[in-house]
């Protein structure tokens, strides 16, 4: 197939938690690598500072429920973290064989971001749940192992912490280089995967070189059947305030090259592409 | 004595006479609008549905085809239009008690437009409902609460992860809790690099460690707290967002109805239902798909329709535009048609149903009106009756199944509120079930108050004979016969009054009358003749009879085969011609039977062998008692009947039964005892009393014909007769060929009102009647019946004598 000429992805990777968010990055990295016959590997880290505190004195566990407390015990911790890795294994198997793709599990132990960046090395996509375990309730800021990842990382990352829905608005700001090409041939495919209409975003510095980007992203995405609108900002205070606005109609996807804390809050998935 | 004439020609039949009518065909005469012949039953069912009190229900009463579901009908309907159009009634769901379906009433005509309200407001909430969720109003003030609740517990998080941090700490989230650590330079501290901090530095964290902990926990015990808060908070949200919808559509509704208050109590109850509920108003509009679950798997959600059902209307009376009261004929009386039922639907095997599943019954059709019903088949469904009774004394409709009355059937079932009930009911039927029913029902008095009893036959003479004519022309058009000529008309009042069997009486059931003139029409439209005439009537009944006169002409064979003896000629002792009567559906016909008798020496006993074997019903048997005792009480009062005579009814294998043979049997019995012959050229008929005096019978046409048939086919001889008692000479209404015959002096009929008269026309010898010294004449058949019984008893009295001798001298030795 044409679309998968031009974006062709081998492997993605997605790092899982047994957070709820993280099974959404499950779903979405499992439909992308169908769509694009690549083989999905999913990855479960066993915290290597979590099983240093058991040797701690003075460490004690708060039940998060109850808020009873015992002391931390390695036995029981490895327990209770094999069990996380056996439930995530579950889902991947799970979602793979109904999306009937090619899968792999593989239960790692070590510092998160590290063995998550190690990981990420061979992969074309990277997707995570948007937060992690947080303490209580959904919290409102970029999960501290995200940060890390998309800090260090050096591939695509897809940062998603609802369910991509047909229909939902997928955006993708454009500049014109080859990185930008592919993000807006990516942001395309999502574009033709999940139905939904695709807002280019052109920034640039004057009315002519939005017309000359503009032409060449039309020229892309002739390949793809979708329904393409553009979008032209100036600034990144403009861009932020046109996604703002797209979003308050229905949070949709951002595609973009650039992080900006205010993404945060706002979107249902965020690639990036450091 | 006199000697007996035979009947005249004229007495034979008393023929309708066209001449009586000054039309020419039925098309001339006006629909009859009265009901004739039926005035005592006509009154009845004026009082009856005249009456407006508790019990005064109605039974019509009569043979079938007397017309009383079209009299009952006609009446009823006069009086119904003059009656208000009752309430309409709904079922809809009771939200306090689900299994008890609430019944709401209306003004007639208005049920109609609640269930079209109802729909529209259901239709109108499932996308208002949704669209004011979607809103962006909504999703801000619920985001907003939403975040306020975040804050708050983040906040406290933030807090306490703060205060960690400024003492060397942190906080991290294991698999099921949480823990602090301790933390240095952006990372948690080693076994071996906490080992090596100072002890009081240990010391110190390890207090705080504590202190922490207790704070956290305080934290956590608030977190239930504040999501219950949160979700009253959006609930509150819910409900005004929703009640907002609603009020305004609700307001409309109720407008309308306002004057109904547990109208408005249900629609009060509507709204907080739906203000409770809304979420099954949010649920997709597309049901899951039929048919792909499989056994083992848990069942599929139930669909938005099956959800939102509980909002619907079940309309299950409605009058939309009717006049008057209604009024039920139910024909197929079953106890569910009757008391309504409550349906099921099957799901993943299991039975389940809802108040729109009730079904009404005819007591609910016709609640505020009148029900029609047929008793005999409402007898014939179990349970049918006792439910209209419990009903009728309940004064109030209340549907259950009979099977949760005998069984224990396992599905969810319902209790609808019963509905008052205000009718009166019809029961249509034969009289045998009336009395049955006023002997055995102790209830039945109590509910059925008023009795129309039909007649089965009318008064005939020319002024009735003139309204029948009427009457047979309404019924003509009516089932669209052609007109019939006044001599078809003469020719149908004929057979009506053979029908009856009196000739001075027509029969009421006009079905077997419009049964013929339909068969008449047959033959008239073979002919293709415009109208109907006395030939088509006259084949009409020939063709009946041809019909169903298989076994008749077989009798009449075996009688002229001489397989079964009949004589019709000749003399003989003890022997004489009968005639009895065969019932083979609606058709019957005469039979002559030989009936004998044999005596001897015996003690007064008549042996009825019938009786002895079993063949013969009480009647027959309470005749030949009769018989014996008159017997005995003329001829041997001062002396022992000192005879044994034994009756038979010669080939008959069947069994007898009545009376009319009683007359026959005792003159077989005085020829047999004077020794008389009996001239077999006559056949009798006829019961007598203990004074020898002949009584009616019934079917006299019949038996005369029977005995005519067979001599006809032997050749009259002119001798031949039958001898019939006085008293049926007004039944008579005999065949033509008959009637000929009997005016060529080939046959005759006698009117016999004593057993004297006939004796003599059956010996030819006078009867003979005691002179002044008690004595009958020398020779008469009486004298010679006397002296052969004194004879006997004599022989009797020397025999006896002999034997006490013989055993007195026998006790002597």
């Amino acid at each position: 197939m044409q679309v998968r000429a031009n974006l062709r992805m081998q492997r993605i990777v997605v790092a899982l938690d047994a957070s709820p968010y993280s099974r959404v990055a499950l779903r979405i990295a499992a439909e992308l690598a169908a769509s694009l016959g690549a083989k999905l590997i999913s990855i479960f880290v066993e915290d290597a500072t979590l099983l240093g505190l058991v040797d701690l004195p003075i460490v004690n566990e708060i039940d998060i429920r109850s808020g009873a407390v015992r002391p931390i015990n390695r036995q029981s911790l490895e327990k209770e973290l094999r069990a996380l890795a056996r439930e995530v294994e579950s889902w991947t198997a799970e979602i793979a064989q109904g999306l009937d793709i090619p899968w792999e599990f593989r239960l790692l132990r070590g510092n998160i971001v590290a063995e998550i960046i190690e990981a990420a090395r061979q992969a074309d996509l990277i997707s995570l749940g948007r937060f992690g375990w947080s303490l209580t309730g959904k919290p409102r800021r970029l999960g501290s192992i995200a940060r890390s990842v998309l800090q260090e990382s050096s591939i695509p990352t897809l940062l998603l912490h609802e369910e991509i829905r047909r229909g939902q608005p997928i955006m993708v700001t454009f500049s014109g280089d080859e990185v930008e090409t592919q993000i807006l041939r990516m942001a395309a495919h999502l574009a033709w995967l999940y139905q939904s209409e695709l807002t280019v975003i052109l920034q640039g510095k004057s009315s002519e070189q939005m017309e000359q980007l503009q032409q060449a992203a039309k020229q892309v995405l002739d390949e793809w059947p979708v329904h393409v609108r553009f979008r032209q900002v100036l600034n990144d205070d403009e861009l932020i305030r046109t996604i703002d606005k797209i979003q308050r109609e229905h949070n949709g996807v951002l595609l973009s090259r650039q992080y900006h804390p205010q993404f945060e809050s706002m979107l249902c998935a965020l690639i990036l592409f450091p | 004595m006199r000697t007996l004439k035979p009947l005249p020609p004229e007495a034979l039949c008393k023929y309708c006479d066209p001449n009586l009518f000054d039309f020419t065909t039925t098309d001339e005469l006006e629909d009859l609008s009265d009901v004739i012949g039926q005035t005592r039953a006509v009154d009845s069912i004026q009082f009856g549905i005249g009456i407006r009190r508790d019990g005064y229900n109605l039974y019509a009463m009569g043979l079938p085809g007397t017309g009383k579901h079209s009299i009952v009908e006609r009446f009823v309907s006069q009086q119904a239009l003059s009656e208000p159009s009752p309430s309409d009634w709904c079922y809809v769901h009771n939200f306090k008690e689900t299994h008890r379906p609430t019944a709401l009433e209306f003004p007639s005509g208005m049920g109609e437009q609640f269930r079209q309200d109802m729909e529209n407001l259901l239709t109108d909430l499932r996308s208002a409902i949704p669209s004011t969720f979607e809103r962006e109003e909504y999703r801000v003030r619920r985001k907003a609460i939403e975040e306020e609740f975040e804050e708050r517990q983040n906040e406290a998080f933030n807090k306490i992860q703060e205060q960690a941090q400024s003492r060397g700490l942190t906080l991290l989230r294991t698999p099921t809790g949480l823990v602090f650590a301790p933390y240095q330079d952006g990372k948690v501290l080693s076994p071996e690099e906490f080992e090596q901090l100072p002890d009081d530095l240990k010391q110190k964290l390890e207090s705080e460690v504590k202190q922490l902990q207790d704070e956290l926990q305080k934290i956590l015990h608030h977190v239930p707290i504040w999501e219950r808060e949160l979700r009253q908070r959006i609930e509150e949200l819910n409900h005004e967002v929703v009640t907002f919808v609603i009020d305004p559509l609700l307001k409309e509704i109720r407008g309308k109805y306002e004057t109904l208050s547990h109208v408005i109590d249900y629609l009060n109850a509507v709204q907080r239902d739906v203000v409770d509920n809304f979420e099954d108003f949010l649920l997709p509009q597309t049901g899951p798909k039929a048919g792909g679950t499989l056994p083992g798997l848990p069942a599929p959600a139930p669909s938005p329709d099956t959800i939102l059902r509980r909002y619907r209307v079940n309309l299950l009376v409605r009058h939309d535009g009717a006049q008057g009261a209604p009024i039920v004929y139910e024909d197929n009386p079953a106890y569910q048609n009757l008391v309504g039922r409550i349906e099921y639907m099957a799901q993943m095997g299991a039975l389940t149903t809802d108040f729109t599943l009730i079904k009404p019954g005819a007591l609910h059709r016709a609640n505020g009106g009148y029900l029609m019903l047929d008793a005999h088949r409402l007898f014939a469904y179990p349970f049918a009756w006792e439910g209209l009774k419990r009903t009728l004394r309940a004064k109030q409709i209340r549907i259950e199944t009979p099977g949760q009355m005998i069984s224990q059937i396992n599905t969810i079932t319902l209790e609808p509120e019963p509905i008052p009930l205000n009718v009166k009911i019809i029961l249509l039927g034969d009289r045998m079930i009336y009395y049955l029913l006023a002997n055995a029902d102790p209830d039945f008095e109590e509910l059925f108050k008023v009795a129309a009893d039909f007649d089965d036959d009318m008064d005939r003479d020319p002024d009735t004979q003139r309204l029948y004519a009427q009457l047979i022309a309404t019924l003509a058009r009516k089932q669209s016969v052609r007109p019939l000529e006044r001599s078809a008309v003469a020719r149908l009042i004929d057979y009506s009054a053979r029908l009856v069997g009196d000739a001075e009486k027509l029969t009421a059931r006009m079905e077997s009358i419009v049964d013929l003139m339909q068969e008449a029409d047959y033959w008239a439209d073979r002919d293709g003749n415009g109208v109907l005439l006395a030939k088509h009537v006259q084949q009409a009944i020939d063709a009946r009879i041809r019909r169903s006169n298989r076994i008749q002409e077989r009798t009449q064979e075996a009688i002229l085969r001489d397989f079964i003896r009949i004589d019709t000629e000749g003399e003989v002792v003890g022997q004489i011609n009968g005639l009895s009567v065969m019932q083979l559906g609606n058709f019957s016909f005469g039979r002559p039977s030989r009936i004998t008798a044999r005596i001897r020496l015996g003690r007064g006993e008549v042996i009825d062998i019938e009786r002895e074997v079993a063949l013969s019903g009480a009647i027959h048997s309470k005749g030949v008692l009769i018989l014996s005792s008159f017997l005995g009480a003329r001829y041997a009062v001062e002396r022992p009947l000192s005879l044994s005579a034994s009756l038979v009814f010669e080939q008959s294998y069947g069994g007898v039964d009545g009376d009319s043979a009683s007359s026959t049997e005792l003159y077989a019995l005085l020829s047999a005892i004077a020794e008389v012959p009996i001239k077999q050229s006559f056949a009798v008929t006829g019961s007598v009393d203990q004074y020898g005096n002949v009584q009616v019978i019934g079917g006299v046409n019949e038996k005369i014909e029977g005995f005519f048939d067979v001599c006809k086919a032997r050749g009259l001889t002119g001798d031949q007769g039958v001898l019939i008692p006085a008293g049926n000479v007004k039944n008579l209404m005999l065949k033509q060929e008959v009637i000929d015959a009997v005016e060529a002096g080939q046959f005759h009929i006698y009117p016999v009102e004593h057993i004297d008269q006939g004796i003599e026309l059956l010996t030819g010898i006078p009867a003979g009647e005691r002179d002044e010294n008690g004595e009958y004449p020398e020779g008469s058949i009486n004298q010679r019946v006397e002296a052969r019984l004194s004879e006997l008893a004599e022989v009797r009295a020397k025999f006896g004598k002999g034997v006490k001798e013989n055993n007195e001298s026998s006790n002597d030795e």
